[in-house]
């Protein structure tokens, strides 16, 4: 926000962030300080001739701040329409006796909202002396005043008050519009006599009874004349209310019956007046006593679960449960184990969840039942959380129970609840079984184990080298000692921050760069500052691989598949080389199996740290013959890569390679997802390589895009490029170049003998050039070089030229090297001859763009250049005829986010064309 | 983004696996499975922008509602509302009020109300829907002061009206995950928990915007929209959001995520009906660090930024047999180690079926319109967790540790604190 008020303060986060610096003491000031400008106290303040806002902060600061001392300067302004509200903000809640006198005596000299305000104060304050004076005012002919009077009233409840509201209520000559509120009044004064409980149910009674009074006062009242009294009187008013037509009564009794549970004369009324219910109030009655703990509704409730329309038995199973009501376990159980629907399904949930373990024993025997049917719900049932530590009994269940599906069920239970202790039960069964369902769900409850424990394990980590600051080649700090500290007090996540390294490059872009190593295996990261590096090592539990291992050489040629994959969830290096050496062996189904768990091998992403994963999937993917085999090894190879397998060059390296071997599509998509995540300009060439294959060409647009949001994000304006009064930073004859107007000028009177050029001092890589051009006589030529470079002593160049000039405007040249670029420009027509015109240059990565006036021009991705991501920039005077040319609010920003003529990226990166090698030559 | 250790797919989802916690009677259905009108509870809304569209529309999606009423200061936003509800429905039957109080005399057929105003009108509001007779689902921060939360939990007891506070993480199954966890001892003996606060200050600006001219009343009742705060000139950024910040109007960084995160930590704790009795003050703008102790010596942390979460509005737990918290954005609570997952669909359906509340926080408040039950975030637990919400920055505008008795809700030997909980309020409004 950063707003500024009317006299020019900043407010709010500006000047937070000022205050960010000596952050302790404006904080305290803020609240305690005099207000700006005044050192006068704040009575003072508001006495004065300050403004308005001036005297609320005042206010503010005497809300908490002010004394007796005060009250009499306080008191004064009550009447005052401008600064009562002010006055009572700082007198309500000081609680001096005086600033009740105070208030009490300006509510005598008060009327309407003024008065109001008297009223709503002296009763937030419990001002028992105001009680007459409001008593006085319940009659006033403003009904806003009578109104506010009557909840006075109520919050200071004495005595008088309550009797003054009966009569307000019930007299004739009280205005009857504001006896609701006299009503509300009422039930307040009834609410505060916990000691007469007769006099309360007396003021309940009166207000239920009243008339003019909404139905929701009165239901208030129906329901405090209930929970108000005694017993077997309360719990006859309600099954009258219960019975009631209206709903809302029903409602007021329902909720006051929940506010009397478990009270067992209240819980016998409920069960009685049950079966005269209609089915819908039957459900809500049957709910409420269901959450009441009250174990004498139980039996009521055993009834209905025997028969009836499904939604009440529904509720009744669903109460009985959370009851935790014993004796209807028996019917609970039968009904599990039928097949009637809702009821069922509520029968199957109350078990599950039934309380103290009451249920265990009724699970156990359904477990022994001769019905399939019946044992596997049991199974169901205990995998929902049954039984205390069902894990034992599930593996008994699986390996001994004689039917199929109840095995199963077992298994699948077990991929919750089984721990390291059934880890051998499961791998008998699987070795047993080999194949098939029973397999899998073995399997799979293994797979379950194998996740569930790895560790993480701070000890595998260990630091070799930390820096952090103005990496490469700013100034930076040794940071290796406090990031090991780090990471034995458990942290994996380390954020590149000054909060923990200090501040080694202040006002520069800081990144963090981690040596380190993971069970032995090095690894090295980098990230921006703010930004976090994961040095996350979650390990297989190593008795686990061992008994994999161990499985795997005693399994049939059937189980072998299981113990193969299963040794792939592990991850560990132990793991990964027992899976390569049957890789490379002769048996054929294994073999194959063997190459799929390879490629599918965990990354660092998912805790496994093996080296050698990535090479081996790379290398696959450029030997097999096997189609689908390579796939398999390219998209492992891509989620390696994508999870930080390898880094920086090597990432890119590994990238371009399977690029050479992908030859599916569909490998080549999964190449640029890959690419798509990655934030490096060099990505968005080998991306920009796709773009001539029509099969792949929205995913290459895709990728390009991604790639070019992230890379616009460090988008940085040049200060000093040109700075509109002389040539500084800039280098060319004087006889031809100077500053005229803050415009750059090339002027020539006579016939020029060559090229001549302006150099910019300023290098540049990615970029985005804006400036006005004007060319005289408009039949010239001028240009732009970029990443050129200056190749004699005359100053000639060599590099691209966004061209200027009659018929080339906007078109990309190549001076004194590969020529006419991309000649398929059309900003021409955009041009004002003679007059100024907005020529525009992007560049990122390969990719070039110009636009004139806003029209778009050129946009190519150069593929054919060596050695070109960054140079300098010229400004051009042809050879030739005398001419004059311009160049004036000149603006270049580095790596700039892709937008340029009105284009978002992906309109700028649709309309690229590739330059391939071969069509450069041919020029 | 931090990468998880688990990329494991999500575990089953909990909320299908367990049955609605109350059943719409098949009475009430009509054939197609519609709930007929005479059936359906009839809602009126209160101040809807941004937020309030949000919940309006997870409002309007519950078959059993109708809303047929929109009341708003502002002209703008009625005709905004009022055109979404008539399209939904229809017709062109959505009615529109300016005046609050015009509102509640002329509707006593409105059953329940959905008030997403800004936070000075929550509690003001919300107290009047229940005098009226109606129940009430509010946005959080719900409260301004302490005193406000004392009279939303006086007048919800005294007419029995169904409230629930938009805290709607307390409903979201990783989130109950986590506190159930932490409640019944599943992780252990569990004495800290850490709660995420906004960015932003706890120290907030008493400065006025300058004057613009005040638009007439029928498009915005600035008097209305100002409601009980002291008086400034009108200004329009105010009316569309931009009041966050200024005392007047909000609870600081600490209330705007607080509201949420301390319910959370607090329920885990088992500390949803008390507040914490000592507040450590800290010295930052924010409050992050703060660590406020309840009276067994179990601590709620406030924490900004990231380093617990990877997303907003998060709550974690520490506990003897590892930590566990969940944040917006999760798919799977964030855990110290995978077994502790492994309970998860039995941790949550056990939960469903045991309080009868559903995994969505609307369609709680809608069911406890029905059953009158107390919703999960009901006025005690929103008053409790808003109490530690108006201490904690109270400790931080005083710049001192604070000692609070939760019984005798006062600030133990601190008249200046006692002082601010609560505000005198600009006639001629009051709770």
């Amino acid at each position: 926000m950063g707003n500024m008020n009317r006299e020019g303060k900043i407010n709010m986060n500006m000047k937070t962030m000022i205050q960010a610096v000596t952050v302790f003491a404006c904080a305290i000031s803020l609240l305690a300080a005099p207000a700006p400008g005044q050192d006068k106290n704040p009575v003072e303040i508001l006495q004065s001739d300050a403004s308005r806002e001036v005297k609320t902060e005042a206010a503010h600061q005497l809300s908490h701040a002010s004394d007796a001392a005060e009250v009499p300067a306080l008191a004064a302004m009550l009447t005052d329409p401008e600064l009562s509200h002010l006055a009572r903000y700082a007198l309500e809640t000081l609680p001096a006796p005086e600033a009740g006198a105070a208030l009490r005596e300006a509510l005598g000299k008060t009327s309407g909202k003024l008065q109001i305000g008297m009223i709503n104060s002296l009763a937030n304050r419990g001002d028992k002396e105001a009680a007459p004076a409001m008593i006085a005012l319940l009659s006033s002919g403003d009904t806003m005043v009578a109104q506010a009077a009557a909840r006075g009233l109520g919050k200071l409840a004495t005595p008088e008050s309550a009797e003054a509201l009966k009569k307000a209520l019930t007299a004739e000559n009280f205005n009857r519009k504001n006896r609701y509120a006299f009503a509300d009044a009422l039930l307040m004064c009834a609410d505060a006599m916990a000691e007469e409980p007769a006099g309360a149910a007396a003021i309940y009674d009166l207000v239920r009874g009243a008339e003019v009074v909404p139905e929701g006062t009165r239901c208030a009242a129906l329901q405090g004349a209930i929970t108000v009294r005694k017993s077997a009187e309360a719990a006859s008013l309600l099954k009258e209310t219960l019975a009631a037509e209206s709903a809302r009564e029903f409602d007021a009794g329902l909720r006051a019956a929940q506010m009397l549970l478990p009270e067992t004369a209240v819980a016998d009324a409920l069960v009685a007046v049950l079966p005269d219910l209609p089915a819908e109030r039957k459900v809500r009655l049957i709910h409420a006593i269901g959450m009441s703990e009250s174990d004498a509704a139980g039996a009521g409730l055993l009834k209905v679960i025997e028969a009836g329309p499904e939604e009440v038995r529904t509720a009744a199973l669903l109460a009985l449960g959370r009851l935790g009501y014993t004796p209807a376990l028996e019917e609970m159980a039968a009904l599990a184990a039928a097949d009637e629907g809702a009821v069922t399904s509520a029968a199957r949930d109350a078990l599950s969840y039934f309380p103290d373990g009451a249920g265990d024993k009724h699970l156990r025997a359904m477990l022994k039942s001769g019905e399939v049917e019946t044992r596997k719900t049991a199974v169901q049932l205990i995998g929902r959380g049954g039984l205390e530590d069902p894990a034992p009994l599930l593996i008994a269940t699986a390996k001994n129970d004689a039917a199929e599906p109840v095995r199963i069920a077992a298994l699948q239970a077990l991929n919750t609840h089984a721990r390291k202790k059934q880890m051998d039960a499961l791998i008998s069964i699987l070795l047993e079984k080999g194949a098939g369902t029973e397999a899998d769900a073995a399997e799979n409850a293994l797979k379950a184990i194998c996740m569930r424990t790895k560790k993480v394990d701070p000890e595998t980590i260990a630091i070799g080298r930390a820096v952090y600051g103005g990496l490469p080649d700013g100034p930076k700090k040794n940071v290796t000692a406090q990031v090991a500290a780090l990471v034995s007090e458990g942290k994996q996540i380390i954020e590149a921050s000054n909060a923990h390294f200090g501040d080694p490059a202040p006002n520069q872009r800081k990144k963090l760069h981690v040596v380190y190593t993971v069970n032995g295996n090095r690894r090295e990261k980098t990230v921006d500052e703010g930004r976090q590096i994961a040095l996350i090592a979650a390990t297989a539990d190593p008795e686990m691989v061992k008994a994999f291992s161990k499985a795997l050489a005693k399994a049939g040629a059937e189980a072998k598949p299981a113990f193969l994959r299963l040794l792939g969830v592990t991850g560990s290096p132990d793991a990964f080389a027992t899976v390569r050496k049957l890789a490379a062996g002769s048996e054929g189904a294994v073999s194959d199996t063997a190459l799929r768990v390879l490629c599918e091998w965990p990354g660092p992403a998912d805790g496994s740290n093996v080296e050698e994963a990535l090479p081996f999937v790379m290398d696959l993917a450029a030997k097999t013959d096997d189609d689908t085999l390579r796939t398999l090894a390219v998209r492992g190879a891509v989620r390696l890569l994508k999870q930080d397998a390898a880094e920086g060059d090597a990432r890119l390296d590994h990238y371009a390679a399977l690029t050479q071997q992908a030859r599916s599509p569909e490998e080549r998509k999964l190449l640029l997802s890959g690419l798509a995540a990655l934030h490096d300009v060099r990505a968005l060439e080998i991306v920009f390589q796709q773009f001539a294959d029509d099969a792949v060409r929205a995913e290459a647009v895709q990728a390009a895009v991604s790639i070019a949001r992230e890379l616009g994000k460090n988008a940085e304006e040049a200060e000093d490029f040109f700075n509109g009064k002389d040539l500084r930073n800039w280098e060319g004859d004087p006889a031809y170049w100077s500053v005229e107007d803050g415009a750059i000028k090339g002027h020539s009177d006579t016939e020029i003998p060559r090229n001549t050029f302006l150099w910019s001092k300023i290098p540049a890589a990615d970029f985005y050039l804006a400036a006005d051009v004007k060319l005289l006589p408009p039949t010239a030529n001028s240009g732009i070089q970029f990443r050129s470079k200056s190749i004699d002593e005359h100053g000639q160049a060599l590099g691209y030229q966004a061209d200027i000039g009659k018929d080339v405007w906007g078109r990309l040249y190549h001076e004194h090297g590969r020529g006419k670029l991309d000649w398929t420009g059309t900003a021409e027509e955009a041009v004002k001859p003679g007059g100024w015109n907005r020529f525009e240059v992007l560049a990122v990565g390969p990719a070039i763009w110009t636009a004139i006036n806003g029209t778009p021009g050129v946009a190519c991705a150069d593929l054919a250049a060596q050695d070109e991501d960054s140079g300098r920039f010229a400004f051009q005077v042809h050879k030739g005829p005398p001419q004059t040319v311009h160049y004036r609010n000149l603006k270049l920003v580095h790596n700039p986010p892709l937008e340029m003529a009105g284009l978002n990226p992906e309109a700028l990166i649709k309309r690229l064309h590739p330059i391939l090698p071969e069509t450069a030559d041919a020029k | 983004m931090v990468k998880r250790i688990s990329r494991r797919k999500f575990l089953g989802s909990a909320a299908a696996a367990v049955a609605a916690p109350y059943i719409v009677p098949a009475s009430a259905l009509g054939r197609d499975g519609t709930v007929a009108p005479s059936e359906r509870i009839t809602i009126g809304c209160i101040g809807i922008r941004g937020r309030g569209f949000h919940d309006l529309r997870w409002l309007i999606g519950n078959p059993d509602t109708q809303v047929c009423s929109i009341c708003d200061v502002r002209k703008a936003q009625r005709e905004a509302v009022k055109e979404f509800v008539d399209n939904t429905y229809g017709n062109k039957d959505c009615l529109t009020y300016r005046d609050m109080r015009e509102f509640f005399v002329e509707r006593p057929d409105i059953d329940a109300v959905l008030i997403a105003t800004g936070d000075r009108w929550h509690a003001q509001a919300s107290i009047r829907a229940m005098r009226a007779g109606k129940d009430v689902f509010t946005e959080k921060p719900s409260t301004m002061t302490i005193a406000e939360g004392q009279a939303v939990i006086e007048t919800a007891r005294r007419y029995g009206r169904v409230y629930q506070t938009g805290t709607q993480r307390l409903s979201e199954a990783n989130h109950v995950f986590c506190i159930e966890m932490a409640r019944t001892g599943r992780l252990g003996k569990v004495d800290t928990a850490y709660a995420h606060i906004a960015g932003g200050e706890a120290i907030m600006t008493k400065n006025w915007m300058p004057a613009q001219p005040q638009p007439p009343i029928d498009e915005v009742d600035w008097d209305a929209w100002l409601g009980p705060c002291p008086w400034r000139p009108f200004h329009q950024s105010y009316v569309e959001g931009g009041w966050r910040g200024y005392y007047d109007f909000h609870t600081s960084c600490i209330g705007e995520w607080g509201a949420h995160t301390f319910a959370q930590a607090q329920a885990g704790l088992d500390k949803s009906h008390t507040c914490p009795v000592h507040y450590e003050f800290v010295k930052n703008t924010s409050g992050d660090g703060m660590v406020c102790h309840f009276d067994d010596g179990k601590k709620l942390i406030l924490s900004a930024g990231d380093k617990y979460w990877y997303g907003p509005c998060g709550e974690r737990f520490d506990g003897e047999r590892g930590w566990c918290g969940s944040a917006d954005g999760y798919s799977q609570p964030d855990v110290s180690s995978p077994d502790l997952l492994r309970e998860y669909d039995t941790v949550v359906g056990e939960y469903v079926i045991k309080t009868g509340r559903s995994l969505d926080h609307m369609r709680n408040f809608l069911d406890c319109v029905k059953t009158r039950e107390e919703t999960v975030a009901n006025p005690s637990v929103m008053h409790h967790a808003m109490s530690t919400v108006h201490c904690a920055n109270i400790c931080m505008w005083l710049g001192r540790d604070m000692d609070y008795d939760p019984e005798a809700e006062s600030f133990i030997n601190d008249d200046e604190a006692n002082r601010l909980r609560a505000r005198a309020q600009r006639e001629p409004w009051a709770i």
